[in-house]
């Protein structure tokens, strides 16, 4: 009986070539940067979605703005330029921490929470992206109100109170989103408000020229330094915020 | 197909649910036990607001933690407590979940309006849902649950505040939908789950106590249910000797069905046993149960 030949087409090399790099791109997907996951989030749910209670933002940015101008102008002319500084360390990061407080803090606990928390954008997912943009907005409006201070108090450094404003801002986010991520409980980022305002205020409570001095004394890299730190701090967390659901989940 | 294998939840100290193993394929589910029993634990573990504290829960042989947002595309969930924001109007809902559920805009559109006559709230589309009644926003839940199209439907509760036209409704639309999906609905509601379940999933100490379809389950007490009629001023003793499911009175008599492993008396009418009776023999009274069937 005679042996039926089989012929087999075998794949060029470059077929072969094209076929592993299609496997290797269906199954081995590339996560995606934290930009470019933001972009692709903001594509898809658009302003409307991501701020839907833009009004409600917009007043308390407003209403905060409002307070510390108020505030600006009521000191008194003869108030120490060090004082100031500590001023503007503290306080810095008030309007962040209203705004995620008041905003993403009360989704957590919000019946709506578990429709939102399960679908392909959930409530973290869109926190990290509005504290982002919580964020900007406080830098910007303090910004503003240094420049205020700036025309009221001719020795303060536009500068130097910038960088120390953005340095605030920055160690209060990282340390207010590790509150977030680890604290249980979702009032332990207002312990952590709370706490913030006593370590600054007592210190300068107790003596003022001291603490005002260390503020100002310490050299503008020093700042810089601790600002590109934290920002870089900042973003990795709010990268992890991404993919947070806890040890147990989310309730 | 989703599977739950060796699951088990613990809140600290206290086990919520052991050893679950299930299976899911299309068809609808119920997932029948009194409050309490773990339901909406495993629920959760089921969309993921949970993680069980071992054993895994695997979609397609992958874990669904691990699938992240490909799982949470494809669900469709209705919790117990379905929030909503009182200013928007089932429209504007709507169209906020579908683009957090990733869906195009003008595919949400034609969607939430499809699914708004679905659940007969058309005409009240574009009205503040703070008038709405608990059924109408029950059945916005509904709408919601069902706007990506999911392949893995779960409903916690759904039937809580439908009257019971919209009882019916809702459940020829489930056995509809069942036809090409998995539909997970947790009751304590028998009639919610008995004429429309492929399977019943019944929860008892943290366990799986059954999982097999009404007949099956039923099948267990077939010849243990009977239906007689008692003296008024026999009624108590009647109680207190027998597991009763239900009374009925009628023509000055009272009708009692109930369940014993006894030998039948000639006044007992056997009759077939429904899931109801299971579910009562099962939970509402343990201490009897427990005696009947020792």
């Amino acid at each position: 009986m005679e042996k039926e030949k089989f012929h087999i087409e075998y794949p060029t090399d470059s077929e072969r070539g094209k076929q592993i790099s299609y496997i290797v791109s269906v199954g081995l997907t590339k996560p995606k940067s934290f930009l470019s996951y933001l972009h692709e989030m903001y594509q898809q749910l658009g302003f409307r979605y991501l701020f839907r209670d833009a009004t409600e933002i917009l007043f308390t940015i407003g209403l905060a703005l409002a307070v510390m101008l108020y505030g600006i102008f009521s000191l008194k002319s003869s108030i120490d330029t060090q004082a100031l500084y500590s001023f503007i360390f503290t306080l810095s990061p008030i309007c962040f921490f209203a705004l995620s407080s008041l905003f993403l803090v009360r989704a957590l606990t919000k019946d709506t929470f578990s429709v939102e928390m399960t679908c392909k954008y959930h409530v973290f997912q869109l926190a990290a992206f509005r504290m982002l943009i919580f964020s900007l907005l406080t830098m910007v409006m303090n910004i503003v109100l240094i420049i205020v201070l700036s025309f009221l108090f001719q020795s303060i450094h536009i500068l130097d109170a910038l960088l120390l404003s953005c340095s605030s801002l920055s160690i209060f986010s990282v340390l207010y989103l590790y509150a977030l991520r680890h604290a249980k409980g979702l009032y332990a980022t207002y312990v952590m408000m709370t706490s913030w305002l006593i370590v600054n205020v007592l210190p300068a409570f107790l003596s003022q020229n001291m603490y005002s001095m260390f503020l100002s004394h310490v050299p503008a890299y020093v700042y810089g330094i601790v600002l590109i730190i934290s920002i870089v701090l900042y973003v990795k967390t709010l990268k992890k915020l991404i993919a947070f659901r806890g040890a147990e989940g989310v309730q | 197909m989703l599977i739950v294998e060796d699951v088990t939840k613990n809140f600290g100290q206290f086990n919520a649910l052991k050893n679950i193993n299930l299976e899911f394929h299309n068809g609808v589910y119920g997932l029948l036990a009194p409050n309490g029993a773990g339901k909406t634990t495993l629920i959760k573990m089921l969309t993921t607001l949970l993680f069980p504290t071992s054993g895994s829960i695997r979609y397609d042989g992958e874990d669904i933690i691990k699938m992240d947002e490909r799982y949470r595309e494809m669900i469709g969930y209705l919790p117990q407590e379905f929030g909503y924001y009182k200013n928007y109007s089932p429209t504007s809902y709507l169209l906020y979940l579908a683009a957090l559920k990733g869906i195009h805009r003008k595919t949400a559109i034609a969607r939430v309006e499809e699914l708004l006559k679905t659940v007969a709230l058309d005409h009240v589309a574009n009205k503040k849902m703070k008038k709405f009644s608990g059924g109408m926003i029950q059945r916005v839940g509904i709408a919601q649950a069902m706007l990506n199209d999911p392949k893995i439907l779960i409903l916690d509760e759904p039937t809580a505040g439908l009257d019971p036209k919209e009882r019916v409704r809702f459940r020829n639309l489930l056995t509809n939908l069942a036809r090409d999906r998995i539909v997970i609905l947790s009751t304590h509601i028998v009639s919610d789950v008995e004429s429309i379940a492929n399977e019943i999933i019944m929860i008892k100490n943290q366990e799986v106590l059954y999982k097999d379809t009404v007949s099956n389950i039923c099948g267990n007490i077939q010849g243990l249910v009977y239906e007689t009629k008692v003296a008024y001023d026999e009624t108590e003793r009647f109680r207190s000797t027998y597991l009763t499911l239900s009374e009925k009175q009628e023509n000055g008599s009272m009708y009692m069905r109930f369940l014993t492993e006894d030998t039948a008396k000639a006044e007992w009418k056997p009759v077939h046993p429904n899931l109801e009776d299971v579910f009562l023999y099962i939970y509402q009274d343990g201490v009897l149960s427990d005696d009947q069937t020792a």
